[in-house]
């Protein structure tokens, strides 16, 4: 589904990613963990098309051209920002609405002349935005502020945006961070009934404990590097892993 | 009492127009971050075109008017795919610039095509007045509130209901994050040229017929339309319009009263006292730095 080939960013002369490939399959969760400044959150971007990469990427086998976030959006890759990027002026519903792949009819023109057509294309629309909201639990929130939402809540909006783009590949970028307990249990049940729809996910996070929960394979990251990349349990007891991110055990 | 409002239907009038212009300039920047400053030319073009239509080819009013706003919205989008487009990506100030050459050269062709003299353009209800409490009121002035009420009226609702108004205020929060929601910032963009240029079009149209039109007519319109859109904050719709109004009484009516010799002045002065005190404007509740 997801295949990121020899991806590499440069800021200045600092390789902030170098040569790294991954790939990841319809219904499986990747996760990507690795310290601080290990080049996680900057291969995200790279994907998504907001930072220039060198490298090849590929979503159902269909070359994307990398730096191009429209062209990756239209390929049907979306992303879950670190720090939910909410449109605090728009209402929840209105939010997840602008996600939507269907645009015919939006222009002013095209919605003056057509008018039935683009309303019914509009209910369309905010019927599969509030769907979005309810699978994520905050429906009752449909027409609060984007801004009048909690951190958690930001959160679980962005992902029924991302849900409503109707996404082959969802990369979501610590997920986790700044929720409770139980607001990253709820959040683990929602990524693996995503995964259950069919989606491809790329999830990079801090907490081992929530990458090892959901993810089917692990990819490891220090300085910009791939240093392991399989299943949970290979990974978790590669020497590297262990030395780089997990720690080197005293008299081991 | 009879001048007091003849002042105020003056003052409501010239604010309309002014809402007019001030919410032209604030589609264009929401959706593009851009500020216009060939605004100000294209209500000049715009009353131009109407004067040739009419005049000059010998349209009937109301067909040279709607002969013109088309012609508009051409304008617009011609000015957004050689003034805007190639700089997409390049700073603000680069594109600040290019609008201003873009107003020195419709300008240029303005004065090339009809010259310097100035015009006069026909109005649908010709010179007749209303008699309100003791006061003439010229039809054309409660006309131009009329229609600035609906063109404003279809512009908030284009604005909140559509799927094209959705899409200009996530690009107005956050381009980057919109356009990774597939917000197509290029057809946004086109739209908000044409509008922003029609609306440009509608205000020199609807004024022109209380002034003479010469090449000078529309700067001036753009400056104080400028004062109304800093007074109400320039992201906010509603507090432009109301920044609009304000402005409008603010010069016909204290200008009429009190300032005679300085009533064009005072729209700036009132600009710089809500710069210097309440940056983000009167309406806004974002942040705005302090000068």
């Amino acid at each position: 589904m997801l295949d990121a080939r020899n991806i590499s960013v440069n800021f200045g002369g600092v390789r902030a990613v170098d040569d790294v490939s991954l790939a990841a399959q319809a219904n499986e969760i990747l996760g990507i963990i690795g310290p601080n400044g290990s080049g996680k959150t900057t291969f995200l971007n790279a994907l998504s098309g907001v930072i220039p990469a060198r490298g090849s990427l590929f979503v159902d086998a269909k070359p994307i051209p990398l730096g191009h976030p429209s062209a990756t959006r239209a390929a049907g890759v979306m992303r879950v920002f670190q720090h939910p990027q909410i449109f605090g002026s728009l209402t929840c519903l209105e939010n997840v609405c602008l996600s939507s792949p269907k645009r015919r009819f939006t222009s002013v023109i095209g919605a003056w002349c057509a008018r039935p057509s683009m309303l019914s294309l509009e209910r369309q629309r905010w019927q599969r935005a509030f769907a979005a909201l309810d699978f994520v639990g905050i429906a009752h929130l449909a027409n609060a502020g984007g801004d009048e939402l909690t951190y958690g809540q930001q959160r679980l909006l962005e992902i029924a945006r991302a849900i409503a783009g109707e996404p082959r590949v969802l990369l979501l970028d610590e997920p986790s961070a700044g929720l409770n307990d139980a607001e990253t249990k709820q959040l683990q049940q929602l990524v693996q009934s995503l995964r259950a729809s069919g989606l491809a996910l790329v999830v990079v996070d801090h907490k081992i404990d929530f990458i090892d929960a959901l993810c089917d394979r692990v990819a490891v990251l220090e300085l910009g590097q791939l240093i392991a990349f399989g299943g949970t349990a290979e990974v978790w007891s590669d020497a590297k892993v262990v030395d780089a991110y997990l720690g080197v055990a005293h008299g081991a | 009492m009879a001048r007091f409002v003849a002042l105020l239907a003056s003052g409501i009038a010239f604010g309309a127009v002014m809402a007019l212009v001030a919410a032209g300039f604030l589609v264009l920047y929401k959706a593009t971050s851009v500020v216009n400053f060939a605004h100000g030319s294209l209500v000049t073009l715009g009353a131009y075109l109407a004067v040739w239509s009419i005049a000059d080819l010998g349209m009937p009013t109301l067909l040279g008017y709607a002969v013109a706003l088309v012609l508009m919205v051409g304008v617009g989008v011609c000015l957004e795919l050689i003034a805007h487009a190639p700089l997409r990506g390049r700073s603000h100030l680069v594109v600040v610039i290019a609008t201003l050459a873009a107003s020195v050269v419709i300008e240029a062709l303005i004065s090339l095509w009809q010259g310097s003299t100035p015009r006069v353009l026909a109005t649908p209800v010709g010179s007749r007045t209303l008699k309100v409490f003791g006061a003439n009121i010229a039809a054309q002035r409660i006309l131009i509130v009329v229609v600035a009420a609906v063109a404003i009226a279809i512009l908030m609702l284009v604005f909140q209901r559509t799927s094209f108004g959705r899409q200009v205020r996530a690009l107005a929060a956050d381009p980057e994050a919109a356009q990774l929601q597939g917000v197509r910032v290029r057809r946004v963009s086109i739209a908000a040229f044409a509008i922003s240029s029609f609306l440009a079009g509608l205000a020199g149209i609807l004024i022109a017929p209380l002034t003479a039109v010469d090449l000078t007519f529309g700067f001036t319109l753009m400056l104080t339309a400028f004062a109304a859109a800093t007074l109400g904050g320039f992201g906010n719709l509603p507090g432009v319009i109301v920044g609009g109004l304000v402005i409008g009484l603010v010069q016909q009516v204290a200008g009429g009263y009190v300032f005679r010799q300085y009533a064009d002045t005072l729209p700036f002065v009132v600009m710089f006292v809500i710069i210097a005190v309440r940056p983000q404007g009167l309406f806004s509740g974002v942040g705005g730095t302090r000068l």
